[in-house]
């Protein structure tokens, strides 16, 4: 139940974070080559990475390899 | 001519790979629309990627950064990073298990299964390939453009009315073919692979690309230092192209939601169909989001770049450049040499194609599953007939697509947004019918036809071709779209008769 709670919140702070109206007109430049501002959305993409690990480590959803044991019900699909 | 040559020889590669991959194919239907579910992680992850890749993504991400800046990267790229991959986390995995539990090979099968009714099928069919055919139309007259703009001047004597280059309408035809014959022999196996393979070109040739440019642009023996002195060009000339100034903070929030429209590409659907098991999903749902970091951040520094690059004192871009999607290819052409440039135009195709591919394969399918088979009967055609069957509507999709492709509709590149922004608009349907037990039939028509009229409505005052500026309370018309459709759904869902609960046991039961 933490871990989920980790993750959502992690998940909803990447989605604030990404909004950065904080640096919207901040032309500086990182290194003389990144700006500020497209500096950090490279640091959302990698952490994005880092997020998106937690959710499949953490909430991977139960039971959703079960797709093929119910061969009762294949076909059924097509036929409505 | 050399450009011509390497791209030549690119798809002939493309095409043995397609030829190559029909060996393993099992003969049967499945296996060609959905290589019988075999797609591993690694394979999966690059066909995803490859797929949601276009000529969009290419060459629009570059042209858009060198009109607006570096906000780009944040409106369509780390956004997608996050969005995909959640489409593939709460959708992907999802539709899989259900296709995988009651042989799903299309959405409309899905639906019709889910919503316990036919026609919704009527309904939905004519409004998605709507949205995917001008979605095509910028993959094919993109790749015209593009082969056009590198081989100017190799034909002296020829072709004067295209800048002696390859006319556009015969390079999208070449285009056209070598994906037709890929897909056509190999189905969904030849589709990944062959995406596979030129999402790894294009990943690997946009890299050099990018060290090359930059290299020209700097004039001097290391990278860093010409990087350095491409961006101080800029921040001299165009230093609002550093920032986002140009973009409204409403209009920045309301792009979150274009590429949530992967969670209703067809064709995407049928790729999330092809994983060996759900399992497959966790690489590509992990690693989406840093290949899209090594696409578009190139191609938005390449734009950036483009406002201000000088060569020998002169403009690389000129000033009064109308059309801002010719700035990578000209980028590319004007700074790097013949050999070069003609691998890295075959990459910016490769992207092209790789979505390409997997669109023709889904419209085929559709055409067969949802309307001939659902309608002629499953029984009366044989598991080869089938294949035949997808294999000539392909064959008709592609021609009808390359016809209109000839007649040179104008501002065909600008209905990208919008068809992202159809998709989009029908994404409350998809995620309430995964996970909402009360969504009714009713309720469903009413957010698919809410969707429609406020598409068209929209679209409409949009103008055409449609203004990019266009916007409703200072966002995208998306969120319009998508708001209204999602409460018309939850409305007279509320409304009628809940489904039944044998359907409701099939779609939420635990096994």
């Amino acid at each position: 139940m933490v871990k989920r709670s980790v993750v959502c919140v992690c998940a909803v702070l990447m989605i604030v974070l990404h909004q950065d109206f904080w640096l919207r007109d901040n032309p500086g430049l990182i290194a003389g080559v990144l700006p500020v501002g497209l500096a950090w959305h490279v640091g959302i993409s990698l952490g994005s990475v880092c997020v998106w690990y937690l959710i499949v480590s953490w909430c991977w959803p139960q039971g959703s390899e079960n797709g093929i044991e119910d061969e009762s019900n294949r076909n059924r699909g097509q036929s409505r | 001519m050399t450009q011509l040559v390497i791209i030549s020889i690119y798809l002939l590669v493309l095409l043995s790979l397609g030829t190559l991959v029909t060996r393993w194919q099992r003969g049967t239907s499945k296996d060609y629309m959905l290589a019988s579910h075999t797609i591993g992680p690694f394979l999966l992850l690059l066909s995803l990627f490859g797929t949601t890749m276009t000529a969009f993504a290419l060459i629009g991400s570059t042209g858009k950064a060198y009109r607006l800046g570096i906000g780009v990267y944040g409106m369509m790229a780390s956004s997608s990073g996050i969005v995909h991959s959640l489409c593939f986390f709460l959708f992907g995995i999802k539709l899989w298990s259900l296709g995988q539990r009651y042989d799903y090979r299309t959405q409309i099968q899905f639906f019709r299964d889910r919503l316990e009714s036919g026609r919704i099928g009527l309904l939905l069919f004519p409004i998605l390939v709507g949205l995917v055919i001008p979605y095509l139309l910028i993959g094919v007259l993109g790749s015209g453009a593009i082969i056009n703009g590198v081989t100017r001047g190799a034909f002296q004597s020829a072709f004067a009315d295209y800048g002696h280059g390859v006319p556009n309408w015969m390079g999208s035809g070449m285009i056209c073919s070598v994906v037709l014959t890929y897909v056509f022999l190999g189905g969904m196996r030849g589709t990944a692979w062959a995406n596979a393979f030129q999402t790894l070109v294009f990943i690997t040739l946009g890299g050099i690309a990018f060290v090359v440019i930059a290299n020209r642009i700097g004039g001097t023996a290391g990278f860093l230092e010409n990087m350095q002195r491409a961006t101080q060009a800029v921040q001299d000339t165009h230093p609002e192209k550093l920032s986002r100034q140009g973009i409204s903070q409403l209009k920045f929030l309301s792009y979150l939601l274009i590429p949530l429209s992967a969670g209703m590409f067809p064709h995407l659907f049928q790729h999330w169909l092809t994983a060996r098991s759900a399992r497959s999903f966790k690489l590509p749902i992990v690693v989406h989001p840093l290949l899209i970091l090594l696409v578009w951040l190139p191609c938005v520094l390449v734009g950036v770049w483009a406002t201000s690059a000088t060569l020998d004192g002169h403009r690389v871009i000129p000033a009064d450049l109308t059309n801002e999607n010719t700035v990578l290819v000209r980028m590319v052409t004007s700074l790097s040499g013949p050999i070069l440039a003609g691998f890295l135009s075959a990459g910016i195709l490769a992207a092209v194609m790789s979505s390409l591919d997997s669109q023709f394969l889904c419209l085929g399918t559709m055409f067969t599953q949802d309307i001939v088979l659902y309608y002629g009967g499953t029984e009366r055609f044989t598991d080869r007939q089938i294949i035949w069957l997808s294999r000539s509507f392909i064959v008709v999709i592609v021609l009808v697509t390359y016809l209109i492709s000839l007649m040179k509709l104008p501002g065909v590149f600008d209905l990208g947004i919008w068809c992202f922004s159809g998709f989009t608009s029908l994404v409350p349907l998809l995620a309430a019918s995964l996970y909402w037990k009360r969504l009714t039939r009713a309720g469903a028509y009413a957010g698919v036809l809410t969707a429609a009229v406020l598409w068209m409505f929209l679209f409409r005052q949009a103008g055409y071709p449609p203004d990019p500026k266009f916007a409703v309370f200072l966002m995208l018309p998306v969120v319009t779209m998508t708001a209204g459709s999602a409460v018309a759904m939850v409305m007279v869902s509320f409304c009628t008769a809940p489904p039944s609960q044998e359907t409701l046991a099939r779609y939420f039961s635990k096994s």
